[in-house]
Formats: C-alpha cells, sequence, structure tokens
C-alpha cells in the first residue's frame, strides 16, 4: 500500500510545532540538506534510484506520482555524469526552498496543514501554518519513538527517518536531549543502516557552516569560549543532569586526564561546539543538534 | 545474477551468483517470497559467489529478515567475500545478521 505522505513531508511535519503552526529549523543548512537527502531516500524508495556505499544508479526511469521527486528525478536522470550520492545531495539542497513550498503547497493540498496569515504590529505579516488533522505527526512521532526505544527489526521507511534526523543533527525533533544520551548507540544502529542517511551526515560534516557559524561567533563575541572552556561546561551540565556526585561517574569521553577526553576536546576544537554526543559501541563523536529553533518558514503557497 | 536453492539440515539454501543490484534484486525478492510463502522458516543465503551488493539488494534481506523473524524463523548469511561483509559492516548489517564463515558453521547454527 502506498504512504499518503512522502519521506519529504514526513519530514516537513517532524519540523511543525503543532502549538503555534510554525515550522522549525527550515532556514538552517542541515534542515535543508535533510530535505535533500529525504528526496532520495524516497526516490530510493520508490526503485526510481539505487545505491551503494558511495554512487547513485538510475533505476527505473518512469516518473513517480510526487512532483517534488520528478523535479529531483528529472535533474539526476538529465546529468549522469555525476554519480557520488554526497554530489546530488549538496545539488538538490540548493533547490530546498522551492522543494519546501511544493512540500507546503501538497500538505496543505492534503488537509495537513492550513495556512493561518495574522498580522503583527499592523504591518508585519506572520504566516502560520496550524495543524488541520495532526494524525498523521503523532503517528509518524509514536512510530520512530517506538522503534528507538524497542530493539525491533525496523522498516526501510523508519529506517531512512532515524537516518536522516540522526544524521542531520535534527533528533531533537523527536526525543527529549536525555532520551538521545541514553539511546544513542541504538539510534546510531539504525541511521547507519542507510546509505543515503550516511551520506547526509558527510556532506553536513563536510560543509564549512558549523566552522562559519563558529567564526561569526567569535567575532560578535567580545570574549568567545575556549574549546576547553565550551567542554567544561558540558562537564558541569552533565554532572548536574545525571546527579553525578563525582567527576570519577563520568564516562571516560567528559573525564579530564583520559586519553579518550583529548579526542572529546579534538573534536570540539574542530567542530567549535560542545553540544556533543559520543556513542561508545561505534566509537564516534556527533554533534547532537544542529537545529536550534529557527524562524517560521517564509514560503509562499 | 545467478540464483538456485537446495534443501540442506533443516534449511531451504539460496546461492546467490553474480551482482545483487537494482537490475535483479526484484528476482531475489520474488524466491524468497516463493520460499517463504510455502512455510519454509529458516533460510541460509550461501553468499560466497555474489561479488556486489546495492542498497536495493540490501533492503531485500532486512525485508526478509523481518518477515522470518516474525514468524519464529531465521535468515542467516554465510560465505560472504571481504569486499561485501564491508558494506555489511558499513551499514551497520553485522549486528543484525548471524553471518558465518561457512556452509557448514552455518548450517550446524
Amino acid at each position: 500500500m502506498k504512504n499518503f505522505l512522502t519521506i519529504p513531508e514526513e519530514l516537513f511535519l517532524l519540523a511543525v510545532n503543532e502549538t503555534e503552526g510554525s515550522i522549525q529549523s527550515t532556514y538552517q543548512k542541515p534542515f535543508r540538506t535533510a530535505l535533500a537527502g529525504a528526496i532520495l531516500m524516497n526516490l530510493a524508495l520508490e526503485h526510481r534510484i539505487d545505491t551503494d556505499v558511495e554512487k547513485l544508479i538510475i533505476d527505473k526511469k518512469e516518473a513517480t506520482e510526487d512532483d517534488v521527486l520528478n523535479i529531483a528525478f528529472n535533474e539526476i536522470k538529465l546529468n549522469t555524469s555525476n554519480d557520488q550520492i554526497e554530489y546530488w545531495i549538496n545539488k538538490l539542497t540548493t533547490h530546498s526552498e522551492q522543494y519546501g513550498n511544493m512540500i507546503l503547497n501538497s500538505l496543505i493540498r492534503k488537509g495537513v496543514l492550513k495556512i493561518d496569515d495574522k498580522k503583527v504590529l499592523w504591518v508585519f505579516s506572520s504566516r502560520k501554518y496550524p495543524v488541520v488533522n495532526n494524525t498523521e505527526i503523532v503517528e509518524v512521532k509514536a512510530r520512530i519513538r517506538d522503534l528507538i526505544f524497542s530493539d525491533e527489526i525496523p522498516d526501510v521507511q523508519d529506517i531512512v527517518i532515524v537516518s536522516m534526523l540522526f544524521n542531520s543533527g535534527m533528533l531533537d525533533l523527536l526525543l527529549a536531549d536525555s532520551e538521545i544520551d541514553q539511546n544513542i548507540d541504538r539510534i546510531q544502529q539504525i541511521a547507519k543502516m542507510d546509505l543515503i542517511g550516511q551520506s547526509i551526515g558527510r556532506a553536513i560534516e563536510n560543509s564549512t557552516l558549523n566552522h562559519v557559524i563558529a567564526e561569526f561567533g567569535k567575532l560578535v563575541s567580545g570574549n568567545p569560549k575556549t574549546p576547553e572552556e565550551k567542554l567544561e561546561e558540558k562537564v558541569q551540565q552533565d554532572m548536574k543532569k545525571y546527579r553525578f556526585k563525582r567527576v570519577e561517574d563520568l564516562p571516560a569521553w567528559l573525564r579530564k586526564g583520559t586519553d579518550q577526553y583529548e579526542r572529546t576536546l579534538d573534536f570540539v576544537r574542530k567542530t567549535g561546539t560542545a553540544d556533543i554526543i559520543y556513542s561508545a559501541k561505534g566509537d564516534k563523536y556527533m554533534i547532537k543538534r544542529y537545529s536550534a529553533r529557527g524562524p517560521a518558514f517564509s514560503g509562499e503557497v | 545474477m545467478e540464483i538456485t536453492k537446495q534443501k540442506q539440515s533443516g534449511f531451504t539454501v539460496v546461492n546467490l551468483n553474480g551482482r545483487l543490484d537494482t537490475t535483479n534484486y526484484g528476482s531475489l525478492d520474488k524466491e524468497l517470497e516463493t520460499i517463504v510463502n510455502a512455510g519454509e522458516k529458516n533460510i541460509l543465503i550461501n553468499c560466497s559467489e555474489m561479488n556486489y551488493i546495492s542498497s536495493s539488494g540490501l533492503r531485500v534481506f532486512l525485508i526478509y529478515l523481518k518477515k522470518l523473524k516474525a514468524e519464529q524463523g531465521k535468515l542467516i548469511l554465510c560465505n560472504m567475500q571481504p569486499t561485501i561483509k564491508e558494506v555489511f559492516s558499513i551499514a551497520g548489517f553485522t549486528s543484525l545478521f548471524s553471518i558465518y564463515d561457512s556452509l557448514e558453521e552455518a548450517l550446524n547454527s
């Protein structure tokens, strides 16, 4: 049976603040990159493309039933000389505003969202997208949470969503901070299962966004924090959050004096943030949250 | 890709020869569906002659692992070439599947 919503639409819905009707994070590069990845993942599930560890291969050439998927697919079909997954994620990311507008239109047409224009301070119009029927949002969120909190073998569609959110640093759209900490190994296990998802992570890591943000932070702040200070602040927060009484109770990656701590510090230096998490099982550091809440989506419908 | 099968020690052994990719994942899907619909619950995939696998191939394995587990059956794999094992490892599938070095080891599992 065909799903009512496409994967890009499900991603968009996860970014909807149900109470305010605003759409969060959509300005940010990680969301836009995830959207591009979601389109590729949907094309893969509809057997229009296939992938291996690096490459993207065209499968069936027929159009899909979705306009967003078709626009992206047509571009891929016309440019077969580039077969790297990461290239296509970056390429489609440049059209993300157009895709975003089309997805909003589609969600409104499907009766999931509606438009609500409100005048603020006589002049500025604040566009909101209240949820008409939140069944879809509740269903997606519940399904993914259940999967993460269990040891079930995941469905392909759910792997794709977890992989997309994890690799774009947007798990906070779905899970509380402590839930991410407690389930990071399971999340990473599921997220790894999609090769396109892994490319989203690489595309974001390779983009200079974090470096630019870090540099900008130094410019606007008279007294920027050093990586050591940022990490110390995180250590103190985690000690408080998990009620550790002694420094020895901290995991090695946050315990000063260990080799692992030095690796953690290197990661903070490289990324410019200490909002990070470490998966012991995968021996991997990750940025926990790229998606500081942004302004509502500005698209026109 | 060439797909053959035989019954052995309580398993339906499916032998894969060649590339498992976008051009033939459907054939494997059909073959496994036929086996499952016939009531077979223990499938052993012999990968000794499989030399390439794409995402669509990985997905077929995952779908049938889930199906068989739900029916208290199992899907196990053996004889993987190093390049295939590496793909399984990159995709984290090595933690989901039981993978054996030889057919004999898998049959005795």
